[in-house]
């Protein structure tokens, strides 16, 4: 049965859709069959990541939602472009045209036909993961989106409102019942891995919230403009090695 | 010349005599004279009574047989011949003579003592017949019977004791007395007694509550002795009643909410307490309102008892409490009773206890402040419906700020909020909340709190956890040889994060439409998953 992840946060610039597409590539390299949806409706990235361009996409998630088309027609296979071997991954993007973006806001679409979709998605591809990118904030379609998954991965870099925001989405998660896991993106270069495990540890431990790796700030990462999946190109990477530990790590979640 | 109506001939006849004619005369009056002298009387009538009618064997203290006569000739010498003949079919008589002292009369006789050969040392009838020999003679001018028994009665209650006595033994001879019911023998049978030294046998059997009722056979052999008739006879067991001994109240006086406690004792009418059952109370209010209360028998206190909780709107005032006739009935069918003491107790208004948190330390100008209050009733039940009101006194406003109340079901407690204002000063708060309802139950409670009224902060630091995340402190030398080498950067990290602040902005999320529209869909998924 496929597991449905979602990666939020509360304010913008975390790395979230960074984290998104490597988190699901670490996956899809692991054997995974992952399917990945881009639903910052409002300024959606993950296409530019997996270097997709307008032209290439016949049908978006927008379309899905509207019921205009079934999820499978709204999925890209990624494997050939990305030159994986073992497992799999497809795309479903976002549009990125504003006006069809603010009819599927201003619709707005149901919890049941939202899952419905995600889980013909599971079943026509026999995926094992979908990976949902949201757009930060609190808002009806981040909501939803929440109201979706099976785990919510929290993205959070050290930084005061990062954390305010933090533990109210974690309350939320809580509140809704879904199991939420913390990862502290952009931890400060100047800090020893062992300091930056424990302010991580600390925070989860305030929060009361499983915390489920951390990342380091990485000029390597912040060089590739989010062009590219950066554990495909950087692979011996230090930073890439840590979003393996971090797949490995949502592997373990039930 | 004759009579017209007579003819001739015989007018000749009619002619009689002077001689004859007194002669005539005198037999006439002779005869009126006759008749005179011997009185006309009514028919004699006999009656035989004897009592009692039913008795134990053994022939003491015996029958009191009477004989009685009416429209006997005043008088006139009576004499009879009284015959007795008991179950073996022996005979023993008695005589009687008297002279009638008027119009009616009566004798008594004792049987057996009066009678040759009599006796009461058998089970069964003993048939008495009159006959009267003089002034005339008859066979029988009045009969009648006596029943003879092992036991004092026919027919018993249970808890009553069976008296059993038998004649004719041996002296001293060690005799069984069987009693059976439903061919099964009865607990404590078959017994065996002696007899005394007259031969007489005496015997007490204490039915208890439990008995089977219906039909009971008591039987006695003797040891050596064979009578004529058998002792043997029957007799009826039937269920008992019984009586209340006086009913206890726990409290004399109970406030509205606490519950009254009722006790009492009950017997059997033939003795012995009732320690089975149930029973129903009569619980009246002064305005003749009635409660019925069950009552159950403890086996620990061995005494019956009943709850009742008095209700919140109830009168005040004196109450009573009896057993409601023939409501108890034990175990075994035994019931009753035919009527109850009372007993009484006095019924007031409900003291309700009022507990209350209010905040301590640092309270932000503008922020709400919750007021819980915690109200029970005497029997600790919480306080739900009434009029509860909260007054915030700061320093130098002593009437205070009042703040109603509402009930929280779901916490159970009453609930309230005070903003604080630019006006309120820091210092020790006064916080009273008081309670009542329309019954007039009611109560109140307050505390105190040191307040320091503060002004707002932009993200509020009244939690503040501070995280030590980085350092970076080398000596001067030290500190320039590492920056050559490895310029590493010290950092300090202070996160505030405002827990409160938190928890609220969480809250307003939660509070919109939408998230309680996405979480019933989660539930309702999780439901048809479950199912």
């Amino acid at each position: 049965m496929v597991r449905t992840i979602t990666v939020h946060s509360f304010k913008g610039g975390t790395g979230k859709s960074t984290i998104t597409a490597n988190l699901a590539t670490a996956l899809a390299a692991r054997g995974r069959r992952v399917g990945v949806m881009d639903m910052d409706l409002e300024g959606p990235g993950l296409h530019v990541i997996f270097n997709i361009t307008p032209e290439e996409v016949k049908h978006t998630l927008n379309d899905v939602l509207l019921d205009a088309v079934s999820p499978d027609e709204a999925v890209i296979p990624m494997n050939g472009r990305l030159g994986l071997e073992a497992g799999s991954l497809y795309f479903s993007p976002a549009s990125v045209r504003v006006d069809e973006m603010l009819r599927t806001l201003r619709t707005g679409f149901e919890l049941e036909s939202f899952s419905r979709a995600i889980a013909k998605l599971g079943t026509s591809f026999k995926l094992d993961y979908v990976m949902i990118d949201t757009h930060p904030g609190i808002e009806n379609d981040t909501l939803l989106v929440m109201g979706v998954c099976d785990h919510l991965v929290i993205v959070s870099r050290i930084d005061q409102q990062d954390i305010f925001g933090t533990g109210v989405v974690v309350d939320i998660a809580r509140t809704l019942e879904k199991p939420a896991h913390l990862v502290v993106n952009m931890v400060p270069k100047g800090l020893k891995a062992s300091d930056a495990s424990k302010l991580v540890k600390g925070i989860g431990h305030h929060f009361k919230v499983d915390v489920a790796g951390w990342l380091p700030f990485s000029d390597a990462v912040q060089s590739s403009l989010s062009k590219s999946v950066f554990i495909l190109t950087n692979p011996r990477d230090a930073v890439a090695s840590r979003f393996q530990d971090l797949a490995k790590q949502l592997e373990s979640y039930n | 010349m004759g009579l017209p109506w007579i003819p001739a001939r015989q007018w000749t006849l009619g002619i009689i005599s002077r001689k004859t004619k007194t002669l005539i005369l005198v037999l006439v009056a002779s005869l009126f004279l006759a008749v005179g002298l011997v009185p006309v009387h009514a028919a004699t009538q006999y009656a035989l009574s004897l009592n009692p009618g039913r008795t134990q064997e053994q022939s003491s203290p015996g029958v009191t047989v009477t004989l009685t006569v009416t429209g006997a000739s005043s008088g006139q010498p009576y004499s009879f011949l009284l015959l007795v003949t008991d179950p073996s079919g022996a005979k023993s008589n008695a005589t009687r003579s008297t002279i009638a002292p008027g119009s009616a009369f009566s004798f008594q006789l004792n049987y057996p003592s009066d009678f040759s050969r009599g006796s009461i040392k058998y089970v069964g009838q003993y048939n008495v017949n009159v006959a009267q020999t003089t002034p005339s003679v008859s066979a029988s001018v009045a009969s009648g019977h006596l029943d003879v028994g092992l036991t004092d009665k026919s027919t018993y209650e249970r808890t009553y004791p069976v008296s059993i006595k038998a004649d004719a033994y041996s002296s001293n001879e060690t005799v069984r007395i069987d009693i059976t019911h439903a061919s099964l023998s009865a607990p404590d049978f078959p017994a065996f007694v002696n007899a005394d030294p007259s031969g007489n046998v005496f015997f007490s059997w204490l039915t208890t509550p439990d008995l089977p009722i219906g039909n009971y056979n008591v039987t006695i052999t003797g040891g050596s002795t064979v009578k004529a008739v058998r002792d043997s006879q029957s007799f009826l067991l039937d269920l008992t009643g019984v009586t209340i001994r006086g009913i206890n109240v726990a409290q004399s006086s109970l406030m509205r909410s606490q519950t009254a406690r009722f006790s009492f004792s009950a017997d059997y009418l033939g003795g012995g307490p009732v320690q089975s059952g149930f029973a129903t109370l009569l619980v009246t209010q002064p305005d003749f309102t009635i409660q019925q209360v069950p009552a159950t028998y403890n086996a620990t206190s061995a005494r019956f008892e009943a709850g009742y909780r008095i209700p919140l709107v109830s009168m005040n005032g004196s109450w009573t409490a009896l057993v409601k006739a023939n409501s108890l009935q034990d175990s075994y069918g035994n019931s009753g009773p035919d009527s109850s003491p009372s007993a009484d107790f006095i019924v007031t208004p409900a003291s309700l206890s009022v507990d209350l948190n209010f905040t301590r330390g640092d309270i932000v100008i503008g922020n709400v402040v919750a007021i819980y209050s915690n109200i029970t009733t005497p029997d600790g039940s919480s306080f739900a419906a009434g009029t509860v009101s909260a007054f915030v006194s700061p320093p130098g406003r002593p009437i205070g700020n009042q703040v109603n109340l509402l009930y929280d079901s779901s916490q159970r407690k009453w609930v309230g909020s005070y903003t604080v204002s630019t006006n309120d000063p820091s210092g020790v708060w006064l916080v009273k909340v008081s309670a009542s309802d329309p019954y007039g139950n009611s109560g109140s409670g307050s505390t105190s709190s040191i307040v320091t009224v503060v002004a707002p902060v932009s993200q509020g630091s009244t939690l503040t956890l501070w995280f030590l995340t980085a350092f970076g402190a080398i000596a001067a030398g030290l500190l320039v040889g590492l920056f050559l080498l490895r310029r590493k950067r010290t950092f300090q990290h202070h996160l505030q994060v405002d827990l409160q602040a938190v928890s609220e902005e969480a809250s307003k999320v939660k509070n919109q439409e939408f998230f309680q529209s996405i979480k019933e869909q989660i539930e309702k998924q999780r439901e048809s998953k479950g199912s």
